[in-house]
């Protein structure tokens, strides 16, 4: 099944994001703040990552920027997520090279719709 | 000598010069006229005397017994009258001319000569000879002497010659006697020729004397005339003049005091004049620096006050103290020196002074207070301005950090929802359903204030694009179907037309549209909702724009709920909320998103009837607001 990266500091979003996820057969790994994520993603090989923008040490716009910019990483396709609704938030996310947005609190079936086009996208690339 | 002068032909435009030589010639004249008519009456008596003398010394010739008339009567009357006749008949005719002097003198000596004749060549007549050259000397003009003596020389000479006895009364004379005669003659002529030259030296110089004695009486006279006249006009400028005007002496006593001063000082002419001004007009206590201001010019010529506009304290008969305007002014004369001094009565002109500046100051002071205000209502607007923005921040962040323990509510009551059905916890499943209801319901709250507080904080950007509106009506009835259609309501959309494209923010149309449907299907009960869109006007009928009515026949408003429909969190009334649900943001965001794109919401209601929202968007949304620089730091 296809493995997905969580990138959140807040332990509850996590959680139930990762429960909910492994409900629907995918794989997770999580990590807690940008630098985490990056070595993460490096050694477990997600095949998606869901990025929270405010994160601590580094924060989640630095952190796509730097598996953008990584050989290793930057096939990964990464659906960034933000509590700010800003439509600009969405411009910057896409331009810091993420692949899709969406808005905290999630709607958890619109969330599996991009995560399941994004999945198959890559399936399609590969 | 008496000289009757002509008056001047032109008392102006002679010369003294050529006045003289006027008078002196008219003089002349008058002295030849004269003379002419001496002469006329002279010959006249002499022809008379002639013919006498004829009669008494030879009436009768005698020829024997036989006696006739003797020749020399005859010669006497027809020889006398031949002389005397023409020269008189000039002296009437042609008085005064050259050339009736020079008959007269000719005519004169000849009658000398007849006389000698007559008398038998007596050589007292000859003394006629020598009294004529006198008499012909009274024309004063020595010329006249020259033919009368050349007619006594020739007359001696030839009569001499032929007819001794007729000329010196003997048979026989010498050839040279006549030279003799005329010798004597002219000696005579010398002293009458000095005498003449003396006599026209005086003429004349009386002449000039008498010209330049006119000249300077006519000088004398238009002076005075001058003078007159200045004084009229002056006494008529005085006598009309608005302002008070006082001469006076050096002593500072009243010479003239116009009517304006009588009117303003109270005095008449007759008090005023002789008084020393200080006395009559200047208050007690100010005398003394008048004076010694007057006496300073005096003494040292200073004109420190002197020509220049003062303002001074007067006062009128009976006490009463006004300011004046006073100038003083030295008037330039041989005499003693004299002021005028002019006044003005200056009460008025103070009074609209002191009102004038009373009322600057009360202006000034409004404005100052206005400064104050307006600076008041800046630092007031400013610190609005930053409460709204920091309430507006506050608001962003907050609903920031509602929104993650949200995000874990929502999401954990619907994994319990699929754990509860999973696991036949059916039981459950309701209760996690309001959870889950009510966690939407607080993220729709926060939604919409977030919205509002971006809007105040004027961070909320217009995304402008080109739609179709038909398709963004399709979607929008899609969505809002179940909330239209929830309490057994109808619903239809209606539109004139087609309705082509709009360049606008879609989003947020679609948002207006939704909430005002979405509030139509709330507040109404098996009724009927509609959406009638229309091409229409706004701003005057100046932009196109698209016209949105969404109709229901529900619970409706009543006036004073519909004014107060647009403010945030004021539904019609507080239980409003609890009864029909919804955050009280919606209308709100409504009425804020028209603003933003430039457009209008109305509303009409009646309680029970139902109501009527109107909304005008232009079909072309101008984006006034540009202010991406911020809202991309919001974030």
């Amino acid at each position: 099944m296809p493995k997905i990266l969580i990138v959140e500091d807040n332990e509850p979003s996590r959680d139930v994001l990762a429960r909910r996820l492994e409900r629907r057969g995918y794989g997770v790994v999580v990590a807690v703040d940008g630098q985490q994520a990056v070595a993460v993603a490096r050694s477990a090989q997600p095949d998606l990552i869901l990025m929270d923008l405010g994160l601590p040490v580094m924060d989640g716009w630095e952190a796509t920027r730097q598996l953008k910019g990584d050989l290793s990483t930057r096939h990964v396709p990464i659906i960034v997520l933000s509590a700010h609704a800003m439509t600009t938030d969405r411009e910057l996310a896409i331009a810091a090279g993420g692949d899709e947005f969406d808005t905290k609190p999630l709607r958890f079936p619109q969330l599996l719709e991009k995560i399941e086009f994004l999945l198959a996208r890559g399936a399609v690339a590969k | 000598m008496t000289v009757s002068v002509d008056p001047p032909a032109s008392e102006s435009g002679m010369s003294v010069t050529g006045r003289a030589a006027q008078i002196f010639a008219a003089a002349q004249r008058e002295i030849h006229e004269r003379t002419d008519r001496l002469f006329a009456g002279l010959m006249a008596f002499q022809w008379l005397m002639g013919i006498i003398f004829a009669l008494w010394v030879s009436p009768l010739a005698w020829e024997g017994p036989v006696s006739r008339t003797h020749l020399h009567v005859w010669a006497a009357v027809m020889l006398g009258g031949i002389i005397s006749l023409f020269p008189a008949l000039l002296a009437f005719l042609r008085p005064g001319q050259a050339s009736t002097r020079y008959v007269i003198a000719v005519a004169q000596m000849l009658m000398g000569a007849l006389l000698i004749h007559l008398t038998g060549g007596r050589i007292e007549t000859h003394f006629h000879v020598f009294g004529s050259l006198a008499f012909l000397a009274f024309y004063r003009d020595f010329r006249v002497l020259i033919p009368a003596t050349i007619v006594v020389a020739l007359d001696h000479m030839l009569r001499g010659f032929f007819w001794p006895q007729s000329v010196y009364g003997v048979m026989v004379a010498s050839q040279w006697r006549w030279l003799e005669h005329a010798a004597w003659v002219l000696f005579e002529d010398v002293f009458l020729f000095v005498a003449c030259r003396r006599s026209i030296a005086e003429m004349r110089e009386t002449a000039d004397r008498t010209a330049a004695l006119e000249h300077e009486v006519r000088t004398r006279k238009q002076a005075e005339l001058d003078a007159r006249s200045a004084r009229a006009r002056n006494d008529a400028v005085l006598e009309v003049a608005l302002d008070c005007v006082i001469l006076m002496d050096e002593a500072g006593r009243i010479v003239q005091f116009n009517p304006a001063a009588e009117r303003t000082f109270g005095y008449s002419t007759a008090e005023a004049v002789g008084t020393e001004l200080a006395n009559l007009i200047i208050p007690a206590r100010k005398r003394a620096s008048y004076r010694t201001a007057l006496g300073r010019y005096l003494t040292m010529g200073d004109t420190a006050s002197f020509n220049r506009h003062l303002e001074l304290v007067a006062v009128r008969r009976g006490g009463e103290e006004f300011p004046v305007e006073v100038a003083i002014a030295p008037i330039s004369s041989e005499g003693a020196p004299m002021f005028a001094a002019y006044m003005r009565d200056i009460t008025a002109r103070k009074q609209a002074d002191r009102e004038l500046h009373k009322s600057r100051d009360a202006e000034r002071q409004n404005a100052e207070q206005l400064a104050e205000l307006v600076d008041e209502l800046r630092v007031t607007q400013r610190r609005a301005e930053a409460a709204t923005r920091a309430k507006s921040e506050f608001l962003a962040s907050m609903s920031h950090e509602l929104r993650t323990p949200l995000n874990a509510i929502i999401l954990y009551s619907e994994l319990l929802q699929e754990e509860a059905a999973d696991d036949g916890h059916q039981s459950s499943i309701p209760d996690l359903e309001r959870i889950q209801s009510a966690g939407k319901h607080l993220l729709d709250l926060i939604n919409g204030i977030l919205d509002l507080s971006k809007i105040e904080a004027g961070k909320m950007p217009l995304l402008l694009e080109t739609f179709d509106v038909g398709a963004m009506v399709d979607e929008l009835v899609d969505t809002v179907g179940p909330l239209v259609y929830k309490n057994g309501n109808t619903f239809s959309v209606q539109s004139e037309g087609a309705l082509g494209s709009m360049f606008g923010d879609l989003t947020k149309t679609r948002q207006v549209l939704l909430n005002l449907l979405s509030n139509a299907g709330k507040f109404t009960k098996d009724g009927t909702i509609t959406l009638d869109i229309r091409r229409a006007t706004i701003d005057g009928g100046t932009t196109p724009c698209l016209e949105f009515a969404v109709t229901d026949n529900g619970v409706g408003m009543t006036a004073e709920q519909s004014r107060k429909v647009f403010d945030a969190f004021t539904q019609a009334d507080v239980t409003t909320t609890r009864k029909y649900g919804g955050t009280g943001l919606g209308l709100a965001i409504v009425s804020r998103f028209c603003d933003l794109m430039g457009g209008t919401v109305s509303v009409e209601s009646r309680p029970g009837h139902g109501s009527r929202f109107i909304v005008r968007l232009p079909l072309q949304v101008v984006d006034t607001a540009v202010d991406t620089a911020t809202h991309a730091g919001i974030a």
